[in-house]
């Protein structure tokens, strides 16, 4: 009765084909349809159960999901990317570009929303190298699509593969050469889960042997080993990154694992909730496979979950979205990406000199330093006289990555207008909208 | 069945006294404050307001949600069902007559329709209804007709987790309830209570994905015990099924032990569970229609409990939907083999009218007057209180009712549904027309909710969810 794994994807992409956008009220009320205008306390809606538009009070929305199909022209992938991302310090985060500092402002231009000027004040930072890779897989959605031979030992629930026992899961995802696995892996009492990466193997072999990658979570830590084809002379694992620290603490039974695999250069990077843990170097041939395997280890007392699964290709350039910290909040602080970091004042920027845009004046340093934009990985600004932290009415996320807090929105058929409590009225761009949800 | 002749004591039951009359139609108690109704339809969207109207022929409702600015004209074509929460009226009567209706066409919903028994001739029964009125029903078009002193429990669903209890103590944990349909997480079972008829039959549809592993409990004395003390057990483990009974002050049995390997292959099965509990009852087991098991000779009135259990005996994933528990008449679905077998022993003139006390009648029924049948019998004329009566049986004339466009199902509060070629809908009333009874007028009270399309298989996965929705 195992479903196969082309079956499965069928199935997957025909319950993609059925997208809308999405309205979730207070009251438990969920329409489905093409939302046509949002303005005056009102959503428009366009539904087969309706000639006209209902029009849906907002005041009790939860969330508005708009559809990833309702660009007819463009798929989210072709969608602009943007390798820079710009916090503001009320918790908006924002794709684009840097195109000039100056003593107060900061030029940060966007695709969706034009230019924007903002002060210096209101930013907390600015990530350099974020291009988002393109997506092959974001889940789970459902059961669908997904093979288990011991049918019936994982489940799917609020949004998360899980199991109380030991079986596997899997399902071939098209792994590209080069990608970036992610994956929020939750436990009841203790985790103890296997994943395996890159394999072409229906189900785990016996003799725990495969050819593939295989991480492995336990309370023990994190450990990805090469698991060797059955034909390989010697030992059947070739430990490449091992982490002794606790997959989760006191306060939480859950942790955000990614795993980014270079096929080419054979190189493997491990991050633990946003750190990296450590980077391994393959000895052997890449394994091949496209598949995963998600293979719980529970002895029947406990779940394992697994949500929010991401997969994107990988360019390999992109490394440097890690939060490297702040070092004081008095001052402005660039960091790069072999890990210097130059603190004191971040003078100016200049695009016209792309070796040599960013200026920093430091303290240990009579002469302002340049430094190159390509070695730049994140920009700290000043934390100065404190700003009210402001929210707006709604929160607007961002199909690209990226959320702004906005009030009195109006949404037209190519565009939204609102107000951001510090950048003031914007003109979005319909197409990067992912959600809209009323803010706490 | 061999009928027997009219007893001495039925002759001298005492006069019927009716307990009170049924109550004026006129009285509208709704209160204004009741909660909403819900509209589902077949892409999940879901609404919550006031139905004002519904134009079948035009596929409209006229619908006040307050999520909706103003009066909102939707659409009918893919809407589901529509919840209703009004509260019926309490009945209390001398007796409760309950008509089931033949099938409509290749499709196993049985339609009931309960009221007080006004008329019996050879072409029509009339039941008085405080929902619509008399209604006067197609004697050809009706299955059976059974008569109880209470009003007749029967349950459908599941569609929520109301009413259900939990061994463990949290359903939410160990239960999804989704597509009316209930889905365990784990070992702990899951239990409501439901009065079982004396004939009974609880019927369910269980899926599995990998092998099948699991017990159901009937007459159960206890809900929050996945063992409890007294019940009957049916158990399947994978290509086995058994029966075992714990009655109270009484000899425990193994009733039924029996192989079923074409379980093996299969993700999915229909159980239907037949239940006489008098002492000469004969009960039986069908799996998909095919009889695995009888047992008769046990006396199941004694049984206080009414819990029904379904408990998974592993943590694999089980979901069971189509719960029904409902009256039967007693009469098993024939086995092909001897379908054609015909009773040759010499046949009364008239219909046979089962008596509470076992008695059974033949005769022709002169008139109904004040809860009296007058019957004309081969001994005579005889007056039967119609609350000493149990069931009437019927033509048994192969006929079944017409699929109309516009038919809704329409569920009772107290369950079962009518199936309604529906013309109108108001705040108050439901217009509509079926074979079995022509034009009728039904206050809206009734229905908890009424199911739309029914008749569009395409819909069908929309509404029941499908193998692979776990």
């Amino acid at each position: 009765m195992r479903t196969s794994l082309i079956a499965g994807l069928t199935m997957a992409s025909l319950s993609i084909g059925q997208a809308n956008d999405q309205i979730s009220l207070k009251n438990g009320d969920l329409f489905f349809g093409k939302v046509i205008a949002l303005k005056g306390g009102l959503i428009e809606l366009q539904t087969p159960h309706s000639e006209t538009p209902l029009k849906i009070l907002n005041k009790d929305l939860i969330k508005l999901n708009f559809s990833a199909d309702y660009s007819e022209k463009e798929t989210p992938d072709e969608l602009p990317k943007n390798s820079q991302e710009l916090y503001l310090r009320n918790g908006d985060s924002i794709p684009g570009e840097v195109v000039s500092l100056t003593s107060t402002h900061l030029s940060f231009q966007t695709w969706f929303t034009g230019l924007l000027e903002i002060p210096r004040e209101q930013i907390d930072s600015v990530f350099f190298g974020v291009t988002p890779q393109r997506n092959i897989f974001r889940g789970p959605s459902g059961i669908e699509g997904w093979s288990q031979e011991n049918n019936g030992r994982w489940r799917y629930e609020d949004g998360a593969l899980t199991s109380r026992e030991k079986g596997f899961i899997g399902r071939d995802l098209k792994l590209p050469e080069n990608f970036i696995f992610g994956a929020d892996i939750s436990w009841e009492s203790s985790p103890n889960i296997r994943i395996h990466l890159c394999t072409d193997q229906a189900k785990p072999q016996s003799d725990g042997t495969s050819n593939s990658y295989l991480l492995n979570l336990n309370s023990g830590g994190v450990q990805v080993r090469r698991v060797m084809p059955a034909s390989t002379n010697g030992p059947k694992f070739k430990t490449l990154i091992t982490s002794t620290r606790p997959p989760g603490n006191k306060s939480s039974n859950a942790c955000q694992l990614e795993l980014r695999v270079d096929r080419v250069t054979k190189i493997l990077q491990l991050y633990l909730n946003g750190e990296k843990l450590g980077q391994g170097i393959d000895p052997t041939d890449s394994p091949e496979g496209s598949a995963i395997l998600f293979e719980s280890m529970s002895s029947g007392s406990s779940d394992n979950s697994i949500r929010n699964i991401i997969v994107n290709e990988w360019d390999t350039t992109t490394q440097l979205l890690r939060r490297e910290p702040r070092a004081e909040d008095e001052i402005d602080t660039l960091s790069v990406d072999d890990g210097d970091r130059f603190s004191g004042r971040i003078l100016s920027y200049n695009p016209q000199d792309p070796n040599k845009p960013f200026i920093v004046q430091t303290p240990l340093s009579p002469n302002p330093v340049s430094i190159p934009l390509e070695n730049c990985a994140v920009m700290y600004f000043t934390k100065g006289t404190d700003i009210p932290k402001s929210k707006g009415q709604y929160r607007l996320a961002l199909r690209t990555g990226g959320k702004l807090s906005l009030s009195g929105i109006q949404l037209g058929p190519d565009k939204l207008k609102a107000n951001h409590p510090w950048l003031g009225k914007l003109e979005i761009n319909r197409r990067v909208m992912l959600a809209i949800s009323k803010s706490k | 069945m061999k009928p027997l002749n009219i007893i001495k004591k039925l002759l001298f039951a005492p006069t019927l006294l009716l307990v009170s009359g049924i109550p004026s139609l006129g009285e509208d108690d709704r209160s204004t404050k009741e909660r909403p109704s819900v509209l589902t339809f077949s892409d999940k969207s879901r609404i919550s307001g006031y139905p004002k109207s519904v134009e079948a022929e035009k596929k409209q409702l006229i619908f006040d949600s307050s999520s909706l600015e103003g009066l909102s004209i939707l659409n009918t074509k893919k809407l589901l069902e529509m919840t209703l929460n009004g509260t019926p009226k309490k009945i209390e009567a001398d007796h409760y007559a309950l008509a089931t209706i033949k099938g409509h066409f290749r499709d196993s919903h049985r339609d009931t329709i309960r009221g007080r028994l006004t008329n019996l001739d050879d072409q029509t029964i009339t039941l008085e209804t405080w929902y619509a009125g008399n209604l006067t029903l197609q004697r050809s078009l009706v299955h059976s007709l059974d008569i109880f002193n209470q009003s007749p429990s029967f349950y459908n669903g599941p569609d929520s987790p109301e009413g259900w209890v939990s061994a463990g103590g949290n359903i939410e944990k160990y239960w999804t309830f989704k597509n009316r349909t209930m889905i365990s997480k784990a070992r702990s079972g899951i239990a409501r209570e439901v009065t079982i008829p004396d004939k009974a039959k609880i019927s369910f549809t269980a899926n599995w994905k990998s092998s099948p592993y699991f017990r159901i409990l009937f007459f159960s004395d206890d809900g929050s015990d996945d063992y409890p003390g007294t019940g009957y057990s049916l158990n399947v483990q994978r290509t086995y099924m058994s029966v075992y009974r714990n009655a109270p002050n009484d000899r425990n049995n193994d009733i039924i032990s029996e192989s079923i390997r074409n379980m093996l292959e299969a993700e999915t099965a229909e159980f239907t569970i037949y239940l006489d509990r008098s002492k000469d009852g004969t009960n039986a087991i069908h799996i998909d229609g095919k009889e695995i098991g009888t047992w008769t000779g046990v006396d199941d009135t004694k049984f206080k409990g009414n819990w029904i259990h379904f408990v998974p005996q592993n943590t694999s994933p089980i979901k069971f939907s189509q719960i029904s528990v409902s009256q039967w008449d007693g009469i098993l679905p024939a086995k092909p083999e001897n379908a054609e077998e015909e009773d040759t022993g010499e046949k009364l003139v008239g219909q046979e009218i089962r008596l509470a006390n076992g008695d059974v009648v033949i005769g022709t029924v002169k008139s109904i007057d004040e809860g009296n049948v007058s019957l004309s019998t081969s001994f005579g004329d005889v007056g039967v209180p119609i609350k000493l009566m149990r069931s009437v049986a019927l033509s048994e004339k192969i006929d079944e009712v017409r699929m109309e466009k516009n038919d809704v199902r329409c569920w009772f509060h107290e369950g079962g549904y009518i199936t309604i070629k529906l013309k109108s809908l108001d705040e108050k009333t439901l217009k509509g027309y079926s074979q079995v009874w022509g034009e009728a007028q039904f206050d809206i009270n009734a229905f908890s909710r009424i199911e739309f399309n029914i008749w569009r298989p395409e819909l069908d996965t929309a509404r029941y969810g499908s193998s692979t929705d776990w």
